[in-house]
């Protein structure tokens, strides 16, 4: 990176520099949150070895650490894309409208609308069933039929706006949406938008949806139905922030995320699909948190790896294949209850790292969320953020702006270099769906979050408000309450819906679906989804599809695991 | 009753309700602090009083991500009640709106916890009223 003259001088300058420092008496040096030894300053001395053309190299050009694309912002800013479903559809339009009304913006004059389901509506659950019982909208938006999902997209363009599924089993909601998008006269092949799609782990739990294999082979067929039918679809969402939330690392975030796309690309390769169209649509929701520099650096290192994947283990040609999609979820375990106010602060500091990442697109939790879900106004103000961040900082002027800095050109080096030992060991133990299902991924994970709050009880790290500069004030802030008629009018709803069905038509289409499960059990591919829409348009609920599928693909372990220690 | 003096704690989470770091951590808390921990998932409220019996515990800890204790908190006490557990201590944990403590101290609930509670503080309450 440097000639040997400005390598000389470097040394002398330190030499230098460790006489002014000795005096002190002192170590200064630290730990990033991931535990990489940090000292007090870089040189160039520290990052001699990189070379610029092949490890750096320019935005836009492999292997794309700095940026997928030449321009990013200057051209193009990060789609605004925070999450937002609660209540009925209705309900949920509103605050879509709110949104929309307050400015959020997506690509080319189209928006992003990240709608997210209630804990039935994610398990594929129907709000009639009593496991959905003090559920129904609360956390998200209770959405279970053709006729709910027009309640909530009524008069929008679906060729022109993104809508994001947020739901667990994904392939019902997703059949559904369809089948009310072909309804409006759109063809599927114009949708764009987002799958989950993650329906091979749970990693915040101990339950699961389907049991890891069967679950990858649901999630392969999606990905196939999508390459052959709506190639702009971006089918599946690497869960990072998950991962994170969880009690991962930057590192570990990073590396399990990786480990669990290659799990999903082999098993795209293996059912004859082209890596060069898959992997386009596969994209990663990424944590950004309180250690500044480190998740930079994992950001840009993140991307070097997936392009050097995409390349070297998939044979893809094509940039847009080797590009690492990105939705950044900035950090929620980091908020805290008290003293609330205090999160606008520290999410807009995890908003800036994701932009000086170059993310392309930014969700930020509400200030309120350790007390409740979003009131408009605390959902309106992490659309503000972004919107102060993107016009009033200037840190979009330049691609990459914080490339040559000597810490974190070795910093992004270190994450490299840690990401691909943890790959390795993964792959050691026998790939993603073993060291998985035997538990080695969730025991970094526990003892991560031990780990975060032992150092906050023992006063190592410091918590503003909560371990440093507590006070005994009463909590101001409200909590935000959904229409608790939700859960009486969407039981309601889902009656009448039934009551007005040709009910041999719904059962022969469900009975496809089962039909179809049997073929995709056999290596057949390209038959769930299809049958799932067919379904859709018999008007099955999206409870019913799912416990089609269910019939066949086997679901994950019973959900009353007891441990006992 | 505990055994040997040694207090027996369950701590239980709806299978859908998948925000569980904060319930993981109090396992892992009561584990170091020599407690019987027991962990688990339930579909049906009543599961969780059958649970209780059946590993005969003396406290039960339910965590709840914003939502359902309403639901499902009245049909614990009631089935702890007619199965002669009445001596169970119930504390809550998860997202719950300062605005709901009264109510659900009303029905029974020993304590409630959220973000950035007092662990410790936990333990020791357990360590003090638990019957030996």
């Amino acid at each position: 990176m440097f000639d040997e003259k400005t390598l000389e001088e470097a040394r002398k300058l330190q030499e230098q520099w460790d006489q002014a420092v000795a005096k002190y008496e002192r170590d200064f040096s630290s730990k990033t949150n991931s535990g990489i030894p940090i000292k007090p300053v870089y040189t160039p001395s520290d990052i001699q070895d990189i070379d610029y053309e092949k490890d750096m190299g320019m935005p836009g050009a492999y292997p794309y650490m700095r940026s997928n694309y030449p321009l990013h912002y200057q051209f193009q800013p990060w789609i605004n894309q925070p999450v937002h479903g609660y209540g009925l559809p209705e309900d949920t339009r509103e605050r879509m409208d709110a949104l929309t009304k307050a400015g959020m913006e997506g690509y080319f004059g189209g928006r992003s609308y990240n709608l997210v389901w209630d804990y039935p509506g994610y398990f594929g659950i129907d709000p009639d069933e009593p496991d959905a019982e003090g559920y129904i909208g609360k956390d998200g938006v209770s959405c279970n039929t053709v006729e709910d999902i027009g309640r909530m997209l009524d008069g929008m363009d679906l060729a022109k706006n993104n809508i994001v599924l947020i739901n667990g089993d994904t392939l019902p909601m997703f059949a559904i949406y369809i089948a009310y998008a072909e309804s409006q006269g759109v063809p599927r092949a114009d949708l764009r938008g987002n799958t989950m799609n993650w329906v091979f782990t749970a990693w915040y739990a101990p339950n699961f949806m389907w049991e890891t294999e069967d679950a990858l082979k649901l999630a392969t067929d999606n990905i196939y139905f999508c390459v052959n039918e709506i190639p702009r679809w971006n089918h599946t969402n690497i869960q990072g922030h998950a991962i994170s939330e969880t009690g991962a690392d930057a590192i570990h975030q990073m590396s399990f995320c990786l480990a669990t796309a290659i799990a999903v690309a082999d098993s795209c390769k293996a059912a004859g699909l082209d890596p060069d169209k898959f992997m386009t649509g596969i994209g990663f929701q990424i944590a950004q948190g309180n250690d500044f520099f480190e998740y930079i650096c994992m950001f840009r290192a993140w991307r070097k790896l997936w392009a050097s994947i995409a390349h070297d283990r998939y044979g893809c040609t094509r940039p847009a294949a080797m590009h690492l999609r990105t939705h950044t979820n900035t950090s929620c375990f980091e908020l805290i209850k008290q003293q609330p106010l205090n999160n606008i602060i520290r999410s807009a500091y995890h908003a800036m790292g994701a932009a000086l990442s170059g993310t392309t697109a930014m969700q930020i939790p509400a200030y309120d969320e350790p007390i409740g879900i979003p009131t408009e106004e605390s959902a309106v103000i992490t659309l503000r953020t972004q919107q102060i961040l993107l016009h009033e900082t200037g840190v979009t002027r330049v691609s990459d702006p914080l490339a040559g800095s000597y810490y974190v050109e070795w910093l992004t080096r270190r994450m490299e270099e840690e990401g691909k030992k943890v790959l390795k060991e993964i792959e050691d133990a026998g790939g993603f769906v073993k060291a998985h299902k035997e538990g080695m991924l969730a025991r970094v994970l526990r003892k991560g979050c031990d780990q975060w709050r032992e150092e906050i009880d023992t006063g190592e790290r410091i918590v503003v408000g909560w371990n440093k500069y507590a006070t005994e004030e009463d909590l101001k802030v409200k909590a935000f309450r959904p229409d608790p008629e939700v859960a009486r009018l969407s039981t309601e709803r889902l009656k009448d819906y039934k009551a007005r069905r040709d009910q041999a038509k719904t059962d022969a289409a469900l009975n496809g679906v089962v039909v179809a499960c049997e073929r995709l059990k056999k290596g057949e591919w390209g038959h769930v989804m299809p049958a799932c829409i067919e379904a859709a348009k018999a008007k099955a609920t999206a409870g019913e599809i799912s416990k089609a599928l269910r019939k066949v693909m086997k679901w994950g372990p019973e959900y009353n695991v007891m441990l006992k220690f | 009753m505990s055994k040997n003096g040694i207090p027996r704690v369950l701590l239980v989470k709806h299978w859908i309700d998948i925000h569980d770091r904060g319930l993981r951590l109090i396992a892992s808390r009561c584990k170091n602090a020599g407690f019987e921990v027991v962990y688990a998932s339930y579909s049906q409220p009543d599961e969780v009083v059958k649970m209780a019996v059946q590993e005969d515990v003396d406290v039960i800890g339910m965590s709840f991500f914003t939502s359902a204790y309403e639901a499902h908190l009245p049909k614990v006490m009631k089935g702890l009640k007619e199965n002669n557990m009445d001596h169970v201590m119930v504390v809550l944990g998860g997202v719950i709106p300062d605005e709901d403590h009264d109510m659900l101290k009303t029905q029974g609930v020993r304590e409630i916890y959220g973000a950035g509670s007092n662990i410790n503080g936990f333990i020791e309450l357990i360590k003090a009223e638990v019957k030996k």
